[in-house]
């Protein structure tokens, strides 16, 4: 069975504080094998505590991260802010909190809190080093999860936070080849650290 | 020692005094009214807002000070404001995260860059716009460069960055704050806190400004002036002003002086003589008649349009659409398209051998910007065509194609109804040329919409798909989808009606219309090159040499004269070396050169190390040896190919990486080594050129 956590704060290596309380219907779910697997479908499938499905068969979004996720667009941003910190307190894979943090990013741009942008970029930064391919949900997809590294790079340096910025620029070499960054704005900080010593 | 040449030696923080002996009496108002607003701003008052401009949330903003007092404004509406002239009207960037950094560093101390956002994009029609754009974002951007430097904006060399980092000690020396803060803010090893309140300091300084800061601003701005003028002028202090009034030093002057001969005064030079007695340049006189060179061109731009008229009145049901009849400024196509389904290039394959021979013979030339003085060829003469045919082509093509498209889909961009509206703009430049539409032509075509809702109605885009679950005879389930093709539309019978309308408008237009647009023409862009060529002529007070006067004729002489703008300067009586014609280039280029490019992509291909071969891949590839063109071209001009730069700018370096493995200079190599084959194979003498110098 996929590994499953019971919130995004207890994948080891990830800080992320509570900072909601968790949806209720959807505390103690969790993942079981699919009973009856169908082709290339899924082979699991997420039920609530007492073991009942929590969508239809055969459905491929079925986890309450994504099931809390499900209205997000249609949602006004102070609304789209409750529902993705509630889906980071509830029970999901990887690829379930990289999904919810991306859309966290857009909604903290969206509100210019740049402090809370600060710790989603962080814990998203963490997700994936734990394991790139997990937070990329296969290895085929693994050419988005540098995306928060250069998002966290780019707050850093805007503000001038060179010795931040360094320090996220160095985690990239952490990076499986395919998941390197595609663009990356030069100059970067390190760049930026040699032309002050320059100018000084 | 002039009093200009003294501001330049003194320290920033000395001008003030300078300026205050110089600054004309009537302006003093100004320089106090420009000191309250700045203060206001420095002490971090919410001076500026930002609301919706006339084009919406979308489009740029428009930016208004609040609190103005209403003599100071008074005072600042000696700044010209540009007016508007159609419903857009004048917008650009404008430094607002700068102008209001210290607003903003008070509100949200630790994340104040971001949440100043970038640059901004708003609309310069108010005085209130132009006072931020004109003098506080040019003081405040020098201020807050410091902050840019450290996120990496702003000039990208060591030398760049030492010259506005010096601009923004100055800026600090002139208006009579410390340095300090610079200094720490110039330490790589801050860390994120203490760079909070360095920035903080920093900005923190200038709220406590001097009570003379109208005075230092002014001061400030006439020094950046003073710079710009005697990094032109000559040793006895003279220099034109056409030489020293870029976009940047002319706004400047607006701001600050006003105009030329108050400058001149202000720095207690004189003016040069060109300035100070202009010269007189001859008033530009078409002859009624076009010169030979002209007649042959419009004849062939005739025989095009008779051409174009024939294709389409015969147009009916089953036929190819005529969607690539026109000819287009820049080819998007490339060569492996052909290979594709759809078939291309009907451009140049609906007109006649003969006119295309001519079309190439008259069209196909041009000199590169840095070779004015030897012609080339022009690979693409079409291009040259089009801009000739615009804006009437743009007009009869829509209405036939959307005769077109509608009538047998598989969609049209517009409905019958939407077209008068759509081209009110192209009707209207076709009216300014003197060959203007009937718009009757609109409700004819619309009275067959009574009968045919059709024409009116927005075809939708939305596809079906339906998916069919089963089990085959072994119990294995089976999937079956099904992606219905969209409905196919087929009215010939009122496409016929449509086609007629519009052929028997076009032949009425052509037949009265087309001559006199032709003429307007040739006479809008000889008269355009004649004005440009003396205005800087006028400017620098003598001829200007071939390369500065090339901007101003090249145009001209390449749509009516094959490139010679010795021709062209000579037809219209101008005066200097842009007389002399340019000569034929000895060197011939290959006749094949669309199979040569070809081959230099499948020799990419076989190079490039990376193993993958997906359809971007060739795309990219055939892409990159689009630039064997550019290559010979310039071995054309000079025997010799151009720098690396002129061919893969660094704008290709991703797709340079990604497609052939190595950096731009190596893929370069690459590129010249394929193209020496290529050059090889045929025996052309370019082969032995093809070296990186």
């Amino acid at each position: 069975v996929t590994q499953w956590f019971e919130q995004l704060g207890a994948v080891p290596g990830v800080v992320w504080e509570r900072r909601v309380e968790p949806e209720p219907r959807f505390v103690g779910a969790h993942l079981v094998p699919q009973a009856r697997p169908y082709l290339d479908g899924p082979q699991v499938r997420w039920v609530d505590v007492r073991g009942r499905p929590l969508a239809d068969e055969w459905t491929y979004r079925d986890s309450p991260v994504q099931l809390l996720l499900e209205g997000f667009y249609e949602a006004e941003v102070t609304r789209q802010l409750a529902l993705v910190l509630q889906a980071l307190e509830a029970p999901g894979m990887a690829s379930d909190y990289a999904e919810a943090l991306g859309r966290a990013q857009e909604v903290a741009q969206t509100l210019a809190d740049f402090g809370l942008l600060e710790l989603i970029l962080h814990a998203h930064v963490a997700l994936v080093l734990v394991d790139p391919e997990a937070a990329a949900g296969g290895h085929e997809r693994l050419d988005y999860v540098a995306g928060p590294f250069v998002a966290l790079l780019n707050l850093y340096q805007r503000e001038g936070f060179l010795l931040e910025a360094v320090k996220v620029e160095a985690l990239l070499d952490r990076l499986p080849a395919g998941a390197q960054p595609r663009y990356l704005s030069e100059p970067g900080p390190g760049q930026m650290v040699e032309a002050l010593r320059e100018l000084a | 020692v002039t009093p200009g040449r003294r501001l330049l030696e003194t320290s920033a923080d000395q001008w003030v005094a300078l300026h205050r002996s110089r600054w004309p009496d009537d302006l003093s108002g100004y320089e106090v009214a420009l000191g309250r607003l700045l203060a206001r701003v420095m002490a971090g008052e919410a001076v500026v807002t930002l609301c919706d401009g006339r084009r919406g949330s979308e489009g740029p903003v428009r930016v208004q000070l609040c609190g103005l007092d209403p003599a100071d404004r008074k005072e600042f509406s000696r700044l010209p404001v540009p007016e508007v002239e159609d419903d857009r009207g004048p917008a650009g960037a404008l430094d607002l995260a700068a102008i209001r950094l210290p607003e903003i560093l008070r509100q949200e101390p630790r994340w104040s860059i971001s949440a100043a956002g970038f640059r901004n994009y708003a609309e310069f029609d108010s005085l209130d716009a132009v006072i931020c754009q004109r003098l506080l974002a040019p003081i405040l951007g020098d201020l807050a460069y410091v902050l840019r430097l450290r996120a990496g904006d702003g000039p990208k060399t060591k030398k760049g960055r030492l010259v506005r980092m010096e601009r923004c000690r100055e800026a600090h020396a002139a208006l009579g704050f410390g340095a300090d803060p610079l200094t720490v803010l110039l330490n790589p090893d801050l860390s994120a806190d203490a760079v909070v309140a360095a920035r903080a300091a920093l900005v923190g300084s200038w709220a406590e400004c001097p009570v003379d800061l109208g005075e230092r601003a002014l001061a400030l701005l006439c020094g950046r002036l003073a710079k710009a003028y005697y990094s032109k002028a000559r040793k006895d202090g003279t220099v034109e002003a056409a030489r020293v009034l870029t976009s940047d030093s002319a706004g400047l002057l607006e701001a600050t002086l006003g105009d030329w001969p108050t400058l001149v005064t202000y720095l207690g030079e004189v003016q040069a003589i060109a300035d100070a007695e202009p010269i007189d340049t001859p008033q530009v006189k078409l002859p009624p008649d076009p010169p030979p060179e002209i007649d042959e061109r419009v004849l062939v731009l005739r025989e095009w349009w008779e051409m174009y008229d024939a294709r389409h009145a015969a147009q009916h049901a089953g036929m190819e659409a005529l969607s690539d009849l026109v000819p287009t400024r820049w080819d998007y196509s490339l060569p492996n398209e052909n290979e594709g389904q759809r078939r291309r290039g009907l451009d140049r394959r609906a007109i006649d051998p003969d006119l295309i021979a001519r079309i190439e013979a008259l069209w196909g030339w041009q000199v590169l910007d840095r070779q004015p003085d030897t012609l080339v060829c022009d690979l693409r003469p079409l291009g040259v065509l089009a801009e000739l045919l615009e804006p009437a082509a743009v007009f009869w093509n829509e209405l036939a194609l959307t005769a077109w498209f509608l009538c047998f889909g598989p969609y049209s961009r517009r409905t019958l109804d939407q077209l008068e509206g759509h081209q009110a703009e192209v009707r209207r430049e076709l009216a300014e040329l003197g060959a203007p539409i009937e718009p009757a032509i609109y409700e004819e075509l619309m009275a067959l919409a009574v009968e045919h809702v059709f024409l009116v109605e927005q075809a939708s885009f939305s596809l079906g798909i339906s998916i069919g679950i089963g089990f085959d005879g072994e119990g294995q389930p089976t999937v079956e989808s099904n992606v219905p093709e969209p409905e196919q539309r087929s009215h010939p019978a009122v496409f016929d009606a449509l086609r007629d309308i519009i052929t028997k408008h076009r032949r009425t237009w052509l037949e009265q219309e087309l001559p006199r647009l032709l003429d307007r023409l040739w006479r809008r862009d000889l008269e355009a090159a004649a004005e440009a060529y003396w205005r800087r002529y006028r400017g620098r007070g003598k001829a200007p040499t071939v390369k500065q006067a090339l901007p101003d004729v090249q145009a001209a002489a390449r749509r009516w004269f094959g490139a010679d703008h010795g021709g062209l300067a000579r037809f219209l009586g101008l005066d200097g070396p842009i007389t002399g014609s340019p000569v034929m280039s000895p060197r011939a280029l290959p006749h094949d050169l669309a199979e040569l490019q070809h081959e230099v992509a499948q020799r990419l291909t076989a190079e490039a190390p990376t193993p993958d071969g997906g359809v971007d891949r060739s795309y990219n590839l055939e892409r990159l040896a689009l630039q064997a063109r550019t290559v010979l071209t310039v071995w054309q001009a000079t025997g010799a190919v151009p720098p690396r730069s002129g061919v893969f700018g660094t704008g290709l370096r991703w797709t340079v990486e990604q497609t052939l493995g190595c950096d731009l200079d190596d893929g370069y190599r690459l590129l010249l080594a394929a193209v020496r084959d290529a050059l090889e194979r045929r025996g052309h003498p370019a082969a032995a050129s093809m070296v990186v110098e």
